[in-house]
């Protein structure tokens, strides 16, 4: 009866987002844990999966969430992981998408398939990442 | 302020996910692993039980919220859902286990009516090192 009533739930498109809220200090596990369940069941590589868990961490360290506190809200759609994280202090989805750099290149746009900042100047509060 | 708020359709493939993440949060904060496998196993049941027992299956709204705090030596966690409400009967008959279960995971645990009457929650809290137990695994 459970297993049944599971299949019925299962099978419901719901208009409810997924959003992920944590402080910023345990926000590196709390991610790392999330977005790799989130790839798995996207049907990501093991590659693309991997370069997910580098994302956790590049966006739980940067230093750019408004309130100390990480909020993320994530979907699966045909087979992509989107991504939108956000709210971001003044000025923060610029430096997120520049700033973290390894030998002076920026990392997001190395790991993600798409890189967009939502909203211009001070009200770009949000990023858009896609990684299929 | 809660280090961990969480919201997600209530659907079986999701319950993973809140597993996960509550999971995390013990690693973040530096739960010992016993702890943190009292901590995840009580919450999939709870999550578990919002998928099965609180909304009915054609609900296109249905949500599951987990939300956890830190204070002093303790986590507390709450799973909440805006469903039917406790006393409904769903036709969705488990073991009954699942609350049982919970009780014999948590330092203390209440199960009421969620804010504004709506829907219901469980709210669970946690040792991080649970001494209290009589048969020294630390469990009660």
């Amino acid at each position: 009866m459970v297993t049944t009533a599971m299949v019925a739930r299962s099978s419901v498109q719901t208009t409810v987002p997924s959003r992920i809220e944590v402080s910023a200090i345990a926000a590196g596990p709390v991610l790392a844990r999330v977005f790799g369940i989130v790839g798995a069941r996207a049907g990501l590589s093991l590659d693309r999966v991997s370069d997910l868990l580098l994302l956790a961490d590049t966006i739980a360290d940067a230093d750019v969430h408004a309130d100390a506190r990480v909020g993320v809200e994530f979907a699966i759609t045909d087979g992509q992981v989107e991504l939108l994280v956000g709210p971001l202090v003044d000025g923060g989805a610029e430096q997120l998408t520049t700033s973290p750099t390894v030998g002076g290149v920026a990392v997001l746009p190395r790991l993600a398939d798409q890189v967009e900042v939502l909203g211009t100047g001070a009200e770009a509060r949000r990023v858009r990442l896609v990684v299929a | 302020m809660s280090e961990l708020h969480l919201l997600l359709p209530a659907a079986p493939e999701n319950v993973v996910v809140a597993r996960q993440a509550i999971t995390g949060l013990c690693e973040g904060l530096g739960f010992p692993s016993r702890a943190t496998d009292d901590v995840r196993l009580a919450v999939t049941e709870a999550c578990t039980n919002v998928v099965v027992h609180a909304y009915a299956p054609e609900t296109t709204t249905a949500q599951l919220e987990v939300e956890a705090s830190a204070v002093d030596h303790e986590l507390h966690v709450t799973v909440r859902d805006q469903g039917r409400g406790m006393g409904v009967f769903t036709g969705a008959a488990g073991l009954g286990l699942g609350l049982p279960l919970i009780a014999a995971l948590t330092r203390a645990v209440e199960m009421r009516a969620g804010p504004d009457g709506i829907g219901t929650e469980i709210a669970m809290t946690f040792a991080k090192d649970d001494t209290d137990g009589d048969d020294g695994d630390g469990r009660a």
